[in-house]
């Protein structure tokens, strides 16, 4: 009797080191892997968008190509920060009649998609500030495995995350389109 | 052989394999983060170090001047060490250091560039007999950073009528200067001047100072800046009011003129003149400038610059005698960059840019009026300053010689980068030689500069519109809400003999007064600021930087179609505002007016060496 509930502890233990363990490490291997991925995409892409002053449609689907080539889904967040250098902009925050007291004005995700699918591009000016976070929203295999063993609570933990700032550099020009 | 046997082997096997992977990809995410920090620190150095250019040339009168140039750069050199090294604490000891890993610094300026990076302090000379040689020879590998000569952006051409050899020096824009013996009666030239389309002007007037330009009436002008004066050096009082200029050999003068408005004389008779230095007004003394403004350029008691007018004169004779003589050139007439003798030929490969067999300085026919960022002179402009770059270069980074053993080589610099380059003053810098994990670091930060005085693009006019209740805002000429207040009456711009509307970007940049020690009590102020009262951006064109209408149609003088309904975009080609419209005319006239007029006042060093006879 002893013996087979030992062998059963054993074959179970068997069970969880030759099979679930190699998996998870390997998922968390591919996770790292997508982390990497989605973390050069999304570093470069502002990066571009600093350097050329412009956001292109173009520019922002080959960064959903890129994150979602990993295999996971993503949540896309851009935040476009503009700057607002005119004197005398009657605010809460800012003194109106001072000068270089700047503000900026937010555009966020849908606004930025609405104008990218509409235009094909955003042009940005010297002082805006461009903010990307990129998060998984689906579960990877490997956040399904360590559920199984302990669960995370909460619904907003991501596995997967890509995020950079920067402010842009020059004006983007539409002379050339 | 029992489970348990086996269950340990698979397990011996899997782990070490397990653990060397999840070090090695570790590995690969440290050296990406790396990387990624190296690029950040690029681009935030390189832009630190624009931004101090811009600092400096914006608030400084004599920016433009070659000396103060060099000052400005090697300031700029500086922020850039500076910052690079404030981000790069953790891995480099020194600026020293970092000095190993850059191998090049390239600014890109009007008509030529810079490259700092290293040279070998030899001092090698003759005597003056000849045979006292000076020859000191420094240490092997003391090498010194510093700028390299100014290289121009120049291209020598074999004419194809005599075989003889000419160069012709290249700018930002459409000026020219062509130097070299044409051979025959003309013999040794050198020309300078803008190029355009000769055959576009037309009703030259000499004594009103009015010409045509390609449908649009070219008038004088009165233009105005704001200036901050300091009326009171103890306490640094200032007063600000509206003064109108004219450039005058390369710097501003102002006419003065009382609380009232009414322009004020010197005892002689001739109007009350003076320079903003320092804050203060200089008045002018030279009795020969006085008596030239006097009778040149008074007219019923206001300042009139004919700088637009004088602009489209002298570029239509000018490019007319281009035409005449450079004419029949085409890109297989350029002499290939590495020996100077060489033709290019059939290598279509040679430049960035085939032009195949169009005339590049025939700018009369279709499809090359040099204004134009599409037309033949212009893609063999950026193609022959993009391999003078590539060359110099290349050539100074393989050879760039510091204490460590690296190689350095230059990287590939993408299409779109070098579309940036070759278009704008801008700064571009190398890194490489830094250790990323298994592989080394090369990469390198564009930064193209938009406020300067360097050069005026096309993209670089704001036109000032009144909406009458005193409240005035400045629009890119291509702007919806601009034509569309213009058209409906609800805003207004102004042109001769009213105050001109339209000014170069850099106008509408702050200025800063240094009244003490402490730079917290400086104070602003704006050349572009009507009756004391501030210009606004317009929110749609300036704060968004989204114009509605391309620059090219404007200047070209075509229909007008709104980005959002041209065909290239899904837009089915609806025209918003037809070439007759006078509402888009009037718009072209200040925007026209100004380009001519701000390209003509900039200041050029190497213009005025017109050495004819």
């Amino acid at each position: 009797m002893g013996d087979t509930l030992i062998t059963v502890v054993a074959i179970f233990l068997a069970a969880i080191l030759m099979l679930v363990f190699p998996l998870m490490s390997l998922a968390e291997r591919t996770d790292d892997i997508s982390q990497l991925a989605v973390q050069t995409a999304t570093t470069e892409f502002v990066d571009n968008v600093r350097t050329t002053g412009k956001m292109t449609l173009d520019d922002y689907e080959a960064l959903l190509s890129d994150i979602t080539a990993t295999g996971n889904t993503f949540s896309t967040e851009i935040l476009i920060q503009q700057l607002d250098e005119n004197p005398g902009v009657k605010t809460t925050q800012a003194e109106a009649t001072k000068i270089g007291e700047n503000l900026y004005y937010n555009i966020y995700t849908t606004q930025v998609e609405e104008q990218l699918y509409d235009t094909g591009r955003i042009n940005l000016k010297e002082g805006d500030i461009v903010t990307v976070t990129v998060r998984n929203t689906n579960q990877t295999i490997a956040q399904l495995l360590r559920n199984f063993i302990y669960v995370i609570t909460g619904n907003d933990t991501y596995q997967i995350v890509g995020q950079h700032s920067g402010v842009v550099a020059v004006n983007g020009s539409t002379s050339q389109r | 052989m029992k489970l348990q046997h086996l269950a340990v082997i698979f397990i011996l096997i899997i782990l070490p394999i397990s653990m060397v992977m999840a070090s090695y990809i570790q590995n690969q995410i440290e050296a990406i983060e790396i990387q990624s920090s190296y690029d950040r620190s690029l681009i935030n150095a390189t832009y630190d170090a624009v931004k101090a250019f811009q600092l400096n040339t914006t608030n400084n009168m004599y920016s433009s001047i070659s000396d103060s140039k060099i000052r400005d750069i090697e300031a700029s050199v500086n922020t850039f060490y500076n910052s690079l090294m404030n981000s790069m604490m953790n891995y480099a000891q020194s600026t020293t250091d970092l000095r190993s890993f850059t191998p090049a610094l390239l600014f890109t300026l009007y008509d030529g560039y810079y490259i700092y990076t290293s040279y070998h302090n030899v001092y090698s000379t003759t005597g003056e007999e000849g045979e006292e040689k000076v020859d000191i020879n420094l240490d092997e590998n003391d090498y010194e950073n510093g700028l390299k000569p100014y290289v121009y952006y120049s291209a020598k051409y074999r004419l194809p009528s005599n075989g003889n050899t000419i160069i012709v020096n290249y700018t930002l824009d459409n000026a020219i200067t062509v130097y070299g013996d044409f051979g025959g009666s003309d013999g040794y030239v050198t020309k300078s001047g803008y190029l355009i389309n000769p055959d576009s002007v037309s009703n030259i007037n000499e004594a009103n100072h009015t010409l045509t330009y390609d449908g649009v009436q070219i008038e004088p002008e009165i233009l105005t800046d704001n200036l901050s004066i300091v009326v009171d050096q103890e306490t640094m009082q200032t007063q600000a009011d509206d003064y109108e200029y004219v450039f005058y050999g390369n710097d501003k003068i102002y006419l003065d003129h009382d609380e009232n408005g009414n322009t004020l004389y010197f005892e002689d008779g001739t109007p009350a003149i003076f320079w903003y230095q320092n804050y203060i007004k200089t008045y002018v003394n030279d009795p020969d400038i006085r008596n030239d403004i006097s009778t040149n350029n008074m007219v019923n008691n206001h300042l009139v610059s004919y700088s637009a007018y004088n602009f489209f004169v002298e570029a239509q004779e000018f490019s007319q005698w281009v035409n005449d003589n450079l004419g029949d050139i085409t890109q297989a007439n350029t002499l290939k960059f590495e020996d100077g003798t060489t033709p290019i030929g059939n290598d279509t490969n040679y430049l960035s840019q085939n032009t195949e067999t169009a005339h590049i300085f025939d700018t009369s026919v279709e499809g090359n009026d040099p204004l134009m960022s599409s037309s033949v002179f212009n893609n063999h402009r950026l193609a022959v300053i993009r391999k003078s770059i590539e060359t110099n270069l290349n050539t100074i980074i393989s050879r760039y010689g510091s204490s460590t053993l690296l190689n350095y080589e230059m990287p590939v610099i993408s299409e779109d980068d070098w579309y940036q380059i070759v278009n704008n003053v801008s700064m571009v810098s190398f890194m490489q030689g830094l250790s990323i994990g298994y592989r080394t670091y090369n990469n390198y930060a564009v930064v193209t500069n938009n406020i300067n005085k360097e050069v005026v693009n096309a993209n670089n006019i704001y036109i000032v519109a009144d909406d009458g209740s005193d409240n005035r805002e400045y629009h890119q000429p291509g702007c919806k809400e601009l034509l569309q207040g213009v058209e409906d009456g609800s805003l207004t711009i102004t042109d001769y003999p009213e105050v001109s509307s339209a000014y170069a970007t850099a106008s509408f940049q702050r200025q800063s007064i240094r009244k003490s020690e402490n730079s917290a009590n400086d104070e602003y102020y704006y050349l572009q600021a009507k009756n004391g009262k501030y210009l606004t951006g317009c929110y749609n064109c300036i704060v968004n930087n989204t114009p509605n209408y391309s620059i090219d149609d404007i200047i070209a003088g075509v229909d007008l179609i709104d980005f959002v309904n041209s065909v290239e975009d899904g837009g089915d080609g609806t025209i918003s505002y037809r070439s007759n419209n006078s509402a888009y005319m009037q718009v072209r006239k200040a925007y026209m007016t100004a380009l001519a007029r701000e390209r003509y006042d900039l200041y050029k060093s190497n213009f005025d060496l017109d050495l004819e006879e």
